[in-house]
Parts: structure tokens; sequence; C-alpha cells
């Protein structure tokens, strides 16, 4: 009796850490994404949006668009530098992310492209954006506005 | 006696004058020195209030001229951002020797109160110029640098394409530096210090 008394304890906290670390699998979101920020820019131009999108599923995912009630139009681009030119291209066809893979969207690169902001915008808003996936399947995220000099969250 | 002192210092002198002047050490900067490889900086454009400017108005400061575009959301604003950012590693008074001089390549779009707001965003250094296409293809011209409108969609929106180069000039109006924009801040700014204290 006084054997198995001496094991129980250590027993009953084996098995109570196996199934924490199952319950921190569980909190992580099967689309994470991070770091979302909104450029601020004056008047009624183009803004655009970053974020880092985490697939924590066991499939590949498409990232296949954005929309969002504040603007009229919401794209993907893609900044480019070639021999000193700056030039943007669309993003077509979407963005597949394989499992456990992240998925960039940072200045000098990838970007939401905010058309026709529907209303006045100040640095501290805070935006939603519903980002949109093959299958219809669609998160929504929110973006902070940063002033227009910021250079990023690490 | 004197003969001896001769033989002896006059070869140390000689020596050390050589070893001085060889080992000097060259200035290093950070951005790429294009000191000499193309011409002075000179323009005619208007600036954030229409008022017709040359390179005299902005003279006797380290001038850094960027070409860009307003309805540009993503590079644009990141380098004047960052241009801004390594501003505020000066002190108010040494930063009052810097003007960043943004060309806008897309004048249609950019008028004077649009360029004003956009470049007041970023500290009262920024001057916000545009031109003619004749002026403005100069200036690129000058710089070996060009830019080009893209297709109109829809709703009449279009993009830009620029240069990426951001030139640095003394206060004489010499070219000195290309910055790439993969420099860090601080070098940049360190850059900058340098190129002021050389040229006070």
């Amino acid at each position: 009796m006084l054997t198995v008394n001496r094991f129980i304890k250590p027993f009953i906290l084996l098995i109570l850490s196996l199934f924490s670390c199952h319950v921190f699998a569980l909190a992580l979101p099967p689309i994470q994404v991070d770091h979302s920020w909104i450029r601020f820019t004056p008047g009624n131009g183009p803004l655009a949006g970053y974020f880092e999108l985490i697939n924590n599923t066991a499939n590949t995912i498409k990232l296949v668009g954005a929309k969002s009630g504040i603007f009229d139009d919401v794209m993907m681009h893609h900044s480019r530098i070639t021999h000193g030119e700056v030039s943007m291209q669309s993003v077509d066809g979407g963005l597949a992310v394989k499992p456990g893979a992240h998925l960039v969207f940072a200045p000098g690169g990838y970007h939401l492209m905010l058309m026709a902001r529907q209303k006045k915008l100040v640095v501290g808003d805070t935006i939603t954006i519903q980002l949109v996936f093959l299958h219809q399947q669609t998160i929504n995220v929110d973006f902070i506005i940063k002033p227009i000099w910021f250079q990023g969250i690490q | 006696m004197r003969n001896k002192i001769l033989k002896v210092f006059m070869p140390v002198v000689v020596v050390s004058l050589f070893l001085f002047g060889c080992t000097k050490p060259e200035l290093q900067w950070h951005a790429t020195n294009i000191t000499g490889v193309m011409p002075p900086l000179s323009f005619t454009l208007v600036d954030q209030n229409n008022q017709p400017v040359t390179e005299k108005t902005y003279q006797g400061k380290v001038n850094i001229l960027f070409f860009g575009y307003t309805n540009c959301p993503d590079v644009c604003p990141y380098t004047l951002g960052k241009l801004s950012s390594i501003l505020h590693r000066f002190s108010a008074a040494e930063r009052q020797k810097i003007n960043v001089l943004f060309v806008s390549v897309d004048p249609k779009r950019d008028t004077a109160p649009i360029r004003k707001k956009y470049c007041a965003a970023f500290g009262s250094r920024f001057y916000g110029l545009s031109g003619t296409m004749q002026q403005l293809t100069a200036l690129n011209r000058r710089y070996r640098v060009t830019f080009g409108y893209g297709d109109k969609d829809a709703k009449g929106n279009y993009e830009v394409s620029h240069s990426s180069a951001i030139y640095v000039f003394d206060p004489k109006g010499e070219v000195r530096l290309l910055v790439r924009g993969t420099e860090e801040n601080e070098e940049i700014a360190q850059d900058l210090k340098q190129l002021i204290k050389i040229s006070a």
C-alpha cells in the first residue's frame, strides 16, 4: 500500500504535464496572424497593410484576397526593385502557405493595398480586415494604424 | 656637430612625413561614394507652395534627393520614413543642416497641397517638389534614372515606376553618396554627420 501511494503523486503530475502540452497546442489558432498594422497616409490615397501569418494546420492553405468595410477595394501587391527601379505587381492566383510555414507581408515586399477609404482614419485606430482563403474560409484580423514613418513591428 | 644632428634628424623627419602622408586615413562611408561620378545638383521645379525653385533655393545644406509619388503605399513612405527616423538621430540644430527633397514624378495627382501635407507628416526638413514633364525628365536624366506610368484601371488609378536611389549632395551641391536603402539607419546617420563635418 505504501509503495503505491508514493508513486501516485508523481504519476498524476506526469499525466497532467502530458496533457498541458496538448492544451498549449490547442491554444494556437489554426491560422495565426500576428504583427498586423497599417501605415497611415494623409489624404485619400491608398494605404498599405502588413502582417505575419503562420499556418498551424496540417494542410496547405491559400490566401486568395482580403476585404474590409472601411475600404472600397483591398488588393494584394508585391513591391519590386529591379536594377534600381521600383514597381509593384498585383498578386494573382493567391499565395499558398504550407503546414507550419510563415507568410510575411512587410515593407518592400508583399503588402495589402487598401484603396478608397470610406471614412477618415487616424493613427491609433483599429481596422478589421477579413483575410479570404481558398474554399471561402475567412478570418477577421485587427490591424492597428501606425504613423507614416513607422518602420515595422519586429 | 651640426652635420651629425642634420644627418640623424633629416632622415627621421623625411621618413615621418612620408609615413604620415601615406597612412593618412581615407574617409570611410557606409553608403556608396559617388563623388565626381555625376554632375552637381541642378534643377528647375516648383515647391509645395507652387513657388518656382532651383538648386540655389536649397544650397548651403546637405541635400537628400529622392523620387517617388504620394499614391505609392509601400516603398515611398517606407523610404521617407527611414529618412525621418535617421534625421531623428540628430539634434534639432543639426537637423537644420539637412534638406530632404522629395520630388514627385506624378504631378497630375500630387498637387502642391497634397505634397505639402504628405511631406509635413515626415518632418519639417522634407520638401515636396514637382514640375512639368520636361523638368522632371531632365532631372531624372541628369542622375541616370527614369520614371513611367502604368495603365489606368477602371477607377482611373495607375501605378508609377520610379528610381529607388537616394542621392546625397554636399552643401556646395556636389553629389557625394548613393544610399541604396540596405544600409542601417545608424550607418546613414554617421555618413551624413561626416559629410556635414567635412563640409564645414
